[in-house]
C-alpha cells in the first residue's frame, strides 16, 4: 500500500526541488527520487497485488490505485526510462548552456512539470477505476502542456494550442460522455473497481451500448494518436529532446495505449470483447481498419519528412496503431503482443530520440540531409541509432525482430481482416525500412573534409546514458521468453 | 427572545448599517464585520432549526396578521440562501478592507460600509419575506444602495456605471412592480402563501400570465442572464472590484432564489403547466452559456473577462433551474454557492492586481504575473479550474450533478453541457496560459500594494473551495433535502 503511495510522493518531492536555488542539491534529490521510484516499482512487481484509496471526491466516487503484475511491469518501464531521461536532461542542460539551441530546456518549467507528468502516467497505469483513470489522464494532459511550450516561441505556442485542443477536447467530449453514460445506465460502473477479467459480461451490457462505449474510448483516449486525432504528435516535437523522448515516445502516448488496455481488459474484459466480436464483427473491426489506415498513412507521412524528429514522430504514430490493432483483434495472445510492443517500442524509440538529441546538441544538425558522414565523427550515437532503428523495422539482431516473428506466427491469415492486418504490417515494415534507411545511408556515407562538422563539446557522458538506456533493450532481449510468460500467465487466467 | 431570531438576522445588519453612519470611520469596517458575524451565527442556528423541523417558521412583522400585514417565512430554502449570503458577505467584507482604503476616501468609509450593510439587508429581506410587495421593497432597498456602491469608485467609469445601473435596474424593478400589480389585482392578496393557494384556479387567467411574465423578465434582468443582463457587464467593469465581487456573488444569486421561489412554490410550474416557459429558459440559458463564453474569450479587459465568465455561469444555473428535477436543483444550489466563492476570489484578486498595476485593466499587462505574484496567480488558477469543474474542486460537484440531471432528461442536453464545459475551458485556459506561461517585452511598472486582508481572505475562500471539492457529503445532503422540499 505504501509502495503504491510512493508513486505519488516521490515525484512530488522531485518537483519541490524546483523551488530551491542550490542546483547541485536539486540534481541530487531528483536523481535519488527517480531511482527510488524504479526500486519502488520493482518491489511492487515482486510483491502481491495491493490497492490504495486516495480520496473521495463525491459520495461513492473514489480515486484509488491498485497494482498487479501487468501494470507493475509497465510502471517499472516508465520509471526506469524516467530515471535515464533525468540523467540525460542534466547532461543535455550542461551542453545546452554552452551552445545556442532552438529547442532548449527551461529548467524551472522542465523540472517542475516533468515529475507531475510522470506521476500522472504511473497513476494511469495503476488506476483502480474509470474515474481515477480519467482524472489522471487529464492531469497528464495539463501537466505536459507547459513542457511542450517551454521554449515560448510562437511555433511552440501554436503546437501547444493544437495539443490542448486535440487532447483535451477529445477527452472531455468522449470520456465525460462515457463516464456519465456508464454512471447513469449502469449505476456506478464508472466507480466500480477494475477487475482483471472485466466488470461486464454478456448479460449486463447489451452490444449497442458496448459499441457506443468503444467509440467513446477509442476517440477519447486520443493520446494514442489514432487517425483523425494524430496531428498533435508531430507538432509537439517543438519540445526539447528530453521531453520528446520521454513524453512523446513513451509516457504520454503509451499512457493513451495503456488506458485503452485498461479499459479493454479490466473494464470490458477479454471474454466479453471476444463474445462481442463474434456476435457483431464490425463492433471491433472498425477499430482494426482505422488503426491499419493510421499505420499506412503515418508510414507514408514519415517517408516524406525531412526533419529527424518529424520522422520519429510519424514512426511513433504508425507503431502506436500496431498496439491498437492487437487490442482490437481480441484474443489473449494478441493482447500479449500489444503489451510486448509497448515495451520494445518504448525502449527503441527513446534511444532513437536520445541519439538524435546527442547529434543535435553536438553539431546542431537535425535534418536528414545534414547527417552526411556522421559515423566518422560520432560513432557511438550513430551505432545506437542504427540498432534501435533495426528494432523498429523488425530486423535482426533486435528485440523488434523477435517480436515481428511472434506477430507473424500469431496472426493467422484465416479471415480477411487478419490477412489485411498482415499485409498492412508487411507494407509498414517496408516503409519503416525506407524512412530509416535514408538517414542511416547518409550517416554511413563518406564526406569530404570541407563540410566536416566540428564538435566542440564532450558528449561522452550523454552518450553513456543513451548506451545504458539501450542496454535495457538487450535485457529485454535476453529475458524475452520470461516476459512473454508473465503476460501469457496474466492473460490466460 | 428565541422566537425573535428570524427577524434579528436582518435587523442586525440594518441597525449596524445605520450605526456606522454615526460612528467614526475607522470603526466602520469592524462594525460591519462584527454585525455580519453575528448575523451569520444567528442564520446558522435558524437554518439548523428549520432544517430539522417539519414546518417552516412564520413571523408576523409588528404582530399584524398575515392577510393584512407583512409575513416573514423561513423555510430551508430561504434559510439556506440567507446563510449563504451572510457567509459570502462576511468573506467579502473581511477581504476588501485594504482594497477599500485604496479606493475610497478614508472619511467616507462609514458611509460606504453603512450603505453596503443596507444593501445586504435588502438581499436578506428578499429571502426572508413571504409578501410579494415587501420583496419588491427589499429588492429596491438593495438596488438603490447598490447604485451608490457602484458609483463609489474613484474612476469616472465608476459614476457612469452607477448611472447605467440606475437606469437598467429601474427598468427591471418597474417590470416587477407592474407584474405585482397584475397579480394583486386578480388575487387580491400580496401574501405568497395565499397567492399560491389561489393559483390552481387562476392559471388560465391572462392577467396572471402577464404578471408572471413581467416579474420573471424583471428578475432575469437582476439575475444577469445573458440577453437580459448584458448591461451588468459594463457595471461589473466600472464598479470597484470589491463591489463587482459582492454583486456577482450575492445579488444575482438572490434573483435566482426568487425565481425558484416563484416557480416552485407560488406558480408551481412543475405541477401545472410550464406554458413553454421551461423551453424558453433552456434556450436563453444555452445562448447565455455559449455567447458569454465566446465573448469572454475575446475580451481584452480583465474585469469584463470575469464579468462575461460570470454571466456564462449564470447560464448554467438557469439551465439547471429549467430542468427542474431533484438532482438538477441540488446541483443548482451547490452551483450557486461555489460560483459565489469562485467569483469572489476572481474579482478580488483582479482588483488587487489592477491596483498593483496602477489601474491598468488590459489583459495583456497581466502576462507572466506569476513571477511577481505567485500566490495570487495560483489562487486565480485554482478558482478558474473550479469554474470549469475540474474534479477535486468545488465546481465539479455542481457540474457533475447538472450532467446527471441532464442525462436523465435527454441525451442532447448532455452534449450541450459537455460542449459548454469545453467553451468555458477555452476561455479559462486562455487566461491561465496568459498569467503562467507568457512574458512581457517591457517590464510593467508595479507599485507595492499592502492588502494582507485581501490575500488572506481569498486564500481562505480557495481553501474552502478545495475542502468542498473533496469533502462534500454534508452540503450535498442538505441541498438534496432542500430540493426535495422545493419540489414537494
Amino acid at each position: 500500500m505504501t509502495l503504491l503511495g510512493l508513486n505519488i510522493i516521490l515525484p512530488i518531492i522531485a518537483l519541490l526541488t524546483s523551488f530551491i536555488s542550490n542546483r547541485l542539491l536539486q540534481k541530487f534529490v531528483i536523481i535519488i527520487s527517480s531511482f527510488a521510484l524504479v526500486i519502488d516499482n520493482l518491489f511492487i512487481l515482486l510483491s502481491p497485488a495491493t490497492s490504495l484509496e486516495l480520496i473521495t471526491i463525491l459520495d461513492g466516487y473514489t480515486i484509488g490505485l491498485f497494482s498487479d503484475k501487468l501494470t507493475a511491469l509497465y510502471a517499472l518501464m516508465i520509471s526506469t526510462l524516467y530515471f535515464s531521461t533525468n540523467l540525460y536532461s542534466f547532461f543535455f542542460l550542461q551542453l545546452q548552456n554552452h551552445t545556442e539551441l532552438h529547442h532548449d530546456i527551461n529548467p524551472r518549467i522542465h523540472f517542475f512539470f516533468m515529475p507531475i507528468a510522470i506521476m500522472a502516467s504511473l497513476c494511469i497505469a495503476y488506476s483502480a477505476n474509470l474515474l481515477s483513470l480519467f482524472v489522471f489522464y487529464e492531469i497528464l494532459t495539463l501537466s505536459t502542456y507547459p513542457l511542450v511550450i517551454q521554449s515560448f516561441s510562437d511555433h511552440a505556442r501554436r503546437a501547444g494550442r493544437t495539443y490542448m485542443i486535440t487532447l483535451l477536447g477529445s477527452s472531455l467530449v468522449f470520456l465525460v460522455f462515457a463516464l456519465i453514460f456508464l454512471d447513469q445506465n449502469y449505476n456506478m460502473a464508472a466507480n466500480e473497481l477494475f477487475k482483471s477479467n472485466g466488470i461486464f459480461n454478456t448479460s449486463n451490457l447489451p452490444p449497442k451500448d458496448a459499441i457506443i462505449l468503444l467509440i467513446c474510448f477509442v476517440f477519447g483516449f486520443s493520446k494514442t494518436a489514432i487517425f483523425p486525432f494524430h496531428k498533435w504528435l508531430p507538432q509537439a516535437m517543438v519540445a526539447p529532446i528530453p521531453v520528446s523522448a520521454l513524453l512523446h515516445a513513451v509516457a504520454v502516448v503509451k499512457s493513451g495505449i495503456f488506458a485503452l488496455v485498461k479499459v479493454f481488459i479490466y473494464l470490458f474484459g477479454m471474454d466479453y470483447l471476444k463474445a462481442l466480436h463474434q456476435e457483431i464483427p464490425w463492433s471491433l473491426d472498425w477499430i482494426t481498419l482505422l488503426a491499419c489506415f493510421t499505420i499506412i498513412y503515418a508510414g507514408i507521412m514519415a517517408c516524406r519528412q525531412e526533419s529527424m524528429k518529424k520522422i520519429l514522430a510519424y514512426s511513433t504514430i504508425s507503431q502506436l496503431s500496431y498496439m491498437i490493432v492487437f487490442l482490437s483483434l481480441t484474443s489473449g495472445t494478441t493482447f500479449t503482443l500489444s503489451f510486448l510492443q509497448i515495451l520494445s517500442h518504448s525502449i527503441a524509440k527513446i534511444t532513437l530520440f536520445f541519439s538524435v538529441g546527442i547529434i543535435y546538441v553536438a553539431t546542431k544538425r537535425s535534418e536528414v540531409n545534414e547527417m552526411q558522414g556522421l559515423i566518422r565523427i560520432m560513432p557511438i550515437p550513430v551505432i545506437l541509432f542504427i540498432l534501435s532503428a533495426l528494432s523498429i523495422m523488425g530486423l535482426p539482431p533486435s528485440i523488434g525482430w523477435l517480436l515481428k516473428n511472434l506477430i507473424f506466427q500469431t496472426i493467422k491469415c484465416d479471415n480477411w481482416i487478419n490477412s489485411l492486418v498482415t499485409t498492412c504490417f508487411i507494407i509498414s515494415s517496408l516503409m519503416g525500412c525506407y524512412y530509416f534507411f535514408r538517414p542511416i545511408y547518409k550517416m554511413l556515407s563518406p564526406i569530404s573534409s570541407i563540410d566536416k562538422p566540428n564538435i566542440g563539446y564532450n558528449t561522452c557522458s550523454i552518450t553513456w546514458v543513451t548506451t545504458l538506456t539501450y542496454s535495457l533493450a538487450i535485457l529485454l532481449f535476453a529475458y524475452f521468453e520470461d516476459i512473454i510468460n508473465i503476460t501469457h500467465i496474466f492473460f490466460k487466467k | 427572545m428565541l422566537h425573535q431570531l428570524p427577524i434579528l438576522q436582518i435587523l442586525i445588519p440594518l441597525v449596524s448599517g445605520l450605526l456606522t453612519f454615526l460612528l467614526p470611520s475607522r470603526l466602520s469596517w469592524l462594525i460591519s464585520l462584527l454585525s455580519m458575524a453575528i448575523a451569520t451565527l444567528i442564520s446558522f442556528s435558524v437554518f439548523n432549526f428549520v432544517l430539522n423541523s417539519a414546518e417552516p417558521l412564520y413571523y408576523n412583522l409588528g404582530g399584524w396578521a398575515s392577510n393584512v400585514g407583512i409575513e416573514y417565512k423561513i423555510d430551508p430554502l430561504s434559510s439556506f440562501f440567507i446563510l449563504f449570503i451572510c457567509l459570502i458577505s462576511i468573506f467579502n467584507i473581511f477581504s476588501m478592507k485594504d482594497l477599500v482604503s485604496y479606493e475610497i476616501d478614508p472619511k467616507k468609509h462609514s458611509l460606504f460600509f453603512g450603505i453596503m450593510l443596507i444593501a445586504i439587508t435588502g438581499l436578506l429581506g428578499v429571502c426572508i419575506s413571504n409578501d410579494i410587495f415587501n420583496i419588491y421593497v427589499m429588492l429596491e432597498i438593495n438596488a438603490i444602495a447598490s447604485y451608490a456602491l457602484v458609483a463609489s469608485g474613484k474612476k469616472t467609469e465608476s459614476a457612469k456605471a452607477g448611472f447605467n445601473y440606475l437606469i437598467f435596474g429601474t427598468i427591471g424593478s418597474t417590470m416587477i412592480l407592474f407584474g405585482i400589480g397584475f397579480i394583486y389585482a386578480v388575487t387580491g392578496s400580496l401574501n405568497l402563501t395565499i397567492i399560491s393557494n389561489l393559483m390552481p384556479r387562476m392559471l388560465d387567467n391572462d392577467a396572471i400570465k402577464a404578471g408572471a411574465s413581467l416579474i420573471i423578465f424583471g428578475i432575469l434582468m437582476k439575475a444577469a442572464l445573458f440577453p437580459f443582463g448584458k448591461f451588468l457587464v459594463s457595471i461589473y467593469q466600472g464598479a470597484p472590484s470589491f463591489i463587482s465581487s459582492i454583486l456577482a456573488s450575492t445579488s444575482n444569486k438572490v434573483a435566482i432564489y426568487l425565481l425558484i421561489r416563484l416557480f416552485f412554490s407560488v406558480f408551481k410550474f412543475h405541477k401545472y403547466s410550464f406554458q413553454y416557459l421551461d423551453i424558453a429558459l433552456l434556450l436563453f440559458s444555452v445562448i447565455a452559456i455559449f455567447t458569454c463564453s465566446v465573448k469572454a474569450y475575446k475580451q481584452t479587459n480583465i474585469k469584463k473577462f470575469f464579468a462575461y465568465s460570470s454571466l456564462s455561469q449564470i447560464g448554467f444555473i438557469v439551465f439547471a433551474l429549467a430542468l427542474a428535477s431533484e438532482t438538477s436543483l441540488t446541483g443548482l444550489l451547490i452551483y450557486c454557492f461555489t460560483h459565489a466563492l469562485e467569483k469572489t476570489v476572481l474579482f478580488l484578486a483582479s482588483g488587487y492586481l489592477i491596483l498593483s498595476m496602477n489601474n491598468d485593466e488590459e489583459l495583456g499587462s497581466f502576462a507572466g504575473i506569476v513571477k511577481k505574484y505567485p500566490l495570487i496567480s495560483v489562487l486565480i488558477v485554482i478558482n478558474l479550474l473550479s469554474n470549469i469543474g475540474i474534479p477535486m474542486t468545488a465546481g465539479f460537484v455542481g457540474k457533475w450533478l447538472l450532467l446527471k440531471a441532464s442525462f436523465a432528461t435527454a441525451l442532447f442536453f448532455v452534449l450541450i453541457i459537455i460542449f459548454a464545459g469545453l467553451f468555458s475551458f477555452a476561455y479559462a485556459f486562455k487566461f491561465i496560459d496568459l498569467i503562467l506561461f507568457k512574458s512581457q517585452n517591457d517590464e510593467p511598472i508595479i507599485s507595492a500594494v499592502n492588502a494582507k486582508s485581501c490575500v488572506w481572505g481569498i486564500s481562505l475562500i480557495t481553501a474552502l473551495n478545495i475542502y468542498i471539492g473533496v469533502n462534500n457529503q454534508y452540503i450535498i445532503n442538505i441541498t438534496h433535502q432542500i430540493s426535495q422540499l422545493i419540489l414537494k
